[in-house]
């Protein structure tokens, strides 16, 4: 099975290079066989690496410890449902996962295409994805092959570290690989855009899926790491600006921005150069992501190391950007909008301020993430630049692009009326002013909490009369009922409105942000059986404490009643497992969640005596942030559920 | 509505929001968490005091709760830490020399960004000379889109996309 995988791959490298070297030439003699050949070449790609991973997947069942990667990170005790994503456990694995996955979708593209074969743009498409493809390909073969052999072969491996021994763990860098592998498409359509000279907005319509399911699955990955931050860290918290957490949300940062200004491009024709840049810089930063995580440049919580890739990376983005950059300077002249804006109060201009307060967070968040090493090189000081600093400068660009998000559906396309301004930003602004008033009776008097309440409140509103005066108008043209004209709304118009979702995801988002870092409560105590804990309203007594063996793992667990305001709320259970071959014992932390809050508790320490050290948080809101952060993916996958194709020549309305 | 009716309706408002900012907030002790969120931990972690449960996350807690009750003011723990371990155990870089760098670049770059998005928005507007025309010139005689109309064209528009 080594040997399937080693010829896999590097099979998959040479179809991948005879690709470029069909295509190329059939592109240069104009000669439509060796395009059709190039296009065969491509799915064998697909082949090739499926059957690597599959011989990777089966070195992990059946515990081959001679393979290097597979004694790294598996070991005889672990969990089949582990094994099988040890696979992008470590770096070499998911390089390859990175290939597999790309090769699979340059397939789909491939088939998508079936009826543009003759199109110039087509055979410069398929170029730059296998090109793509060579770069990871050859990585994996010649420099970090995940099917290198020890010279010996070990009793067991060394197991996967615990704290990857999680559900959350599972999916969250699958998510996040199809997230940045998926902009890889837009980008081989917009430089075969730029090569074709086929300038005009159709590269985007046939993309449009692509970005957003792409969006879709970055914003997943970056959840489900959250989620896994919460429960398996064992701090309370979901997000701490670390350089991989942050690597993984500058990119998503510029492709919402992209999949804005998309939509204008699409509708009105204008923003063709910014739009080129902005799906180069996506896909270059989807990059500098995978090279921050594998150059050991930064210290980071996801302990990589230095593993010597970061070279090839900063080579290949460089050679990307410097493309990339000439292109969109020798098609300048055809790029350059005939079309312009017609005021200051459009939809057009609110999406480009939202654009540049996106890459404003974005490039704060690249700048503060690199700014150690800036220093280091300036000063020699060596500095950290960790949570607060970008709570601090990002907090206020956050608050603004909310305000924007409130903004962008009150003002209408072209050339927004003052009247019709007016009319549309009364009834939320009042509601937010009276929103504020009742936030502040209530005792909130923060700065920054209550600007972001009474925003909230006022995005909220914009959206909701979105939807109720579309159902509204709906009902009065089709003689329905609300309750049947709102869902077929929606149903008919899912892009509009799985947009709006999308944005109503971000004020739930907000709320809970907010409202579990603004009013968390503390408090940390070593107890003994029989004694209390009080944090806010909830009280914790300590029962009795267990013990057992469990898979690959022995689980000391106490059992801590529950009363909130003395009445009782059943158990809470945290545990401290130790884990085989692992050289730390792990915390498992217990959770209580409601929709209002999260009793969280974690039991960092056991005593002797069976004395435990508890430490207990009540996050307000703190659920908000996933039902929020789900809805958005809601959103960006009801846009994209595509539609019936109409008869020709049908002339029904609604 | 008029702008005398919405006279009374905005200084009722801004007297509230004034007396209701002006009443005190409550909790101005100093607690330990505040003081953790603004030191990293010395293990190595690469973590925020305040996120590490490590043992040496305890005892720098433990340490940092006994100068609260010995009644230090934040900034002089962290001066007592920093007097210990070097700037690098600040979780986020002192706000003089150098470092205003890191603080003045993405609000340059914000400022920056509008200022470009303003310039382009001007341009654009200027260049067929649309910045001077009324609502009335461009909205079909200053007849709003009704809600209903809207509808009907977001529709017939979603047909011109999908033929």
């Amino acid at each position: 099975m080594v040997s399937i995988g080693n010829y896999s791959q590097l099979l998959a490298l040479f179809f991948s290079l005879t690709t470029i070297a069909l295509l190329l030439t059939g592109i240069m003699k104009n000669d439509f066989r060796f395009i059709m050949s190039g296009r065969r070449a491509l799915v064998t790609v697909a082949f090739f690496t499926s059957t690597a991973s599959i011989a990777l997947v089966y070195l992990f069942f059946t515990n081959n410890f001679q393979v290097e990667y597979v004694a790294s990170y598996s070991n005889r005790a672990l969990p089949l449902f582990y094994k099988a994503t040890a696979f992008w456990a470590g770096q070499k694995g998911s390089l390859l996962f990175w290939a597999w996955i790309l090769s699979l979708f340059s397939a789909v593209v491939v088939y998508n295409t079936r009826d543009e074969i003759d199109s110039k743009a087509t055979p410069y498409i398929y170029t730059v994805l296998a090109a793509t493809l060579v770069f990871f390909l050859a990585l994996i073969t010649f420099v970090t092959n995940p099917f290198d052999l020890l010279r010996f072969i070990p009793p067991d491996g060394k197991g996967l570290n615990p704290m990857l021994q999680n559900p959350g763990m599972i999916f969250h860098p699958p998510t996040l690989f199809l997230g940045y592998v998926g902009f890889t498409i837009p980008f081989a359509y917009a430089i075969a855009a730029m090569a074709s000279g086929n300038l005009d907005e159709s590269w985007l319509k046939k993309t449009r899926v692509w970005n957003i399911l792409a969006w879709v699955f970055l914003t997943i990955g970056i959840l489900l790491g959250g989620q896994w931050a919460y429960v398996e860290l064992g701090w309370g918290g979901y997000w701490a600006w670390d350089p991989v957490e942050n690597a993984s949300f500058i990119p998503w940062l510029v492709a919402t921005a992209f999949i804005h200004t998309a939509i204008i491009q699409e509708r009105r024709n204008i923003m063709k150069v910014w739009n080129m840049t902005l799906i180069l810089l996506t896909f270059v930063l989807s990059l500098f992501g995978t090279y921050l995580v594998r150059s050991g440049i930064l210290q980071s919580v996801h302990d990589f190391g230095a593993t010597g890739l970061g070279g090839y990376f900063l080579v290949f983005m460089g050679v990307v950007l410097i493309g990339g950059f000439s292109l969109i300077a020798s098609s300048y002249r055809k790029l350059r909008s005939e079309k312009v804006l017609e005021s200051y109060l459009s939809r057009e201009s609110t999406f480009l301020f939202n654009n540049v307060i996106l890459l404003a967070l974005a490039f704060s968040t690249l700048f503060g993430t690199l700014f150690p090493l800036i220093s280091e090189a300036v000063t020699g000081n060596k500095i950290t630049v960790s949570m607060p600093f970008f709570n601090r400068v990002n907090t206020p660009l956050f608050l603004a692009l909310l305000l924007v998000t409130g903004l962008c559906p009150l003002i209408g396309w072209r050339k927004a009326s003052a009247d019709n301004l007016k009319k549309n930003f009364m009834l939320p602004f009042l509601a937010m002013i009276a929103g504020t008033i009742i936030l502040l009776v209530a005792g909130i008097r923060e700065f920054y909490p209550l600007v972001a309440f009474s925003l909230c409140i006022f995005v909220a509103v914009t959206i909701l009369r979105e939807f109720w005066t579309g159902a509204k108008a709906r009902g009065k043209l089709k003689g329905e009922p609300l309750i049947v004209a709102f869902p077929r709304l929606l149903w008919r118009m899912r892009r509009r409105y799985g947009g709006f979702i999308a944005h109503l995801g971000l004020v739930l988002m907000v709320i809970g942000i907010t409202g579990s870092n603004a009013y968390k409560l503390e408090n940390q105590a070593t107890l003994t059986k029989g004694q209390t804990l009080n944090v806010g309203a909830y009280s914790l007594r300590y029962d009795r404490i267990g013990k057992w063996r469990e898979w690959n793992r022995e689980v000391y667990a106490a059992t801590l009643s529950v009363f909130k305001n003395g009445t009782s709320l059943g158990t809470i259970r945290p545990e401290k497992r130790f884990y085989v071959n692992a050289q730390q014992p792990t915390t498992e932390v217990s959770l209580r969640s409601t929709l209002l809050e999260d009793l969280y508790v974690t039991m960092p320490a056991i005593g002797r005596n069976w004395d435990i050290t508890l430490k207990v948080m009540v996050n307000p809101l703190l659920q908000w942030v996933w039902i929020g952060g789900f809805t958005m993916v809601a959103g960006g996958l009801i846009a994209i559920i595509p539609g019936r194709k109409r008869r020709v020549g049908s002339n029904d309305i609604l | 509505m008029t702008s005398y009716k919405m006279k009374p309706l905005a200084i009722t408002t801004c007297t509230l929001l004034i007396v209701l900012l002006a009443l005190p907030a409550a909790g101005l002790a100093l607690t330990s968490s505040e003081v953790e969120s603004e030191l990293m931990c010395t293990c190595g972690c690469s973590m925020v005091l305040n996120t590490c449960s490590c043992g040496t996350a305890d005892q720098m807690r433990e340490t940092i709760s006994g100068m609260i009750r010995e009644g230090r003011t934040k900034k002089q723990i962290i001066n007592a830490f920093v007097l210990k371990s070097g700037e690098s155990i600040l979780s986020s870089p002192p706000r003089k020399g150098f470092n205003l760098i890191a603080y003045g670049v993405p609000i340059a770059g914000l400022a920056f960004g509008g200022l470009l998005a303003i310039v382009f928005v001007r341009k654009w507007t200027s260049r067929n000379g649309v910045e001077n025309r009324t609502d009335e010139d461009t909205e079909g005689g200053g007849d709003p889109i009704t809600d209903e109309m809207q509808v009907k064209i977001d529709e017939e528009l979603r047909k011109i996309e999908e033929d």
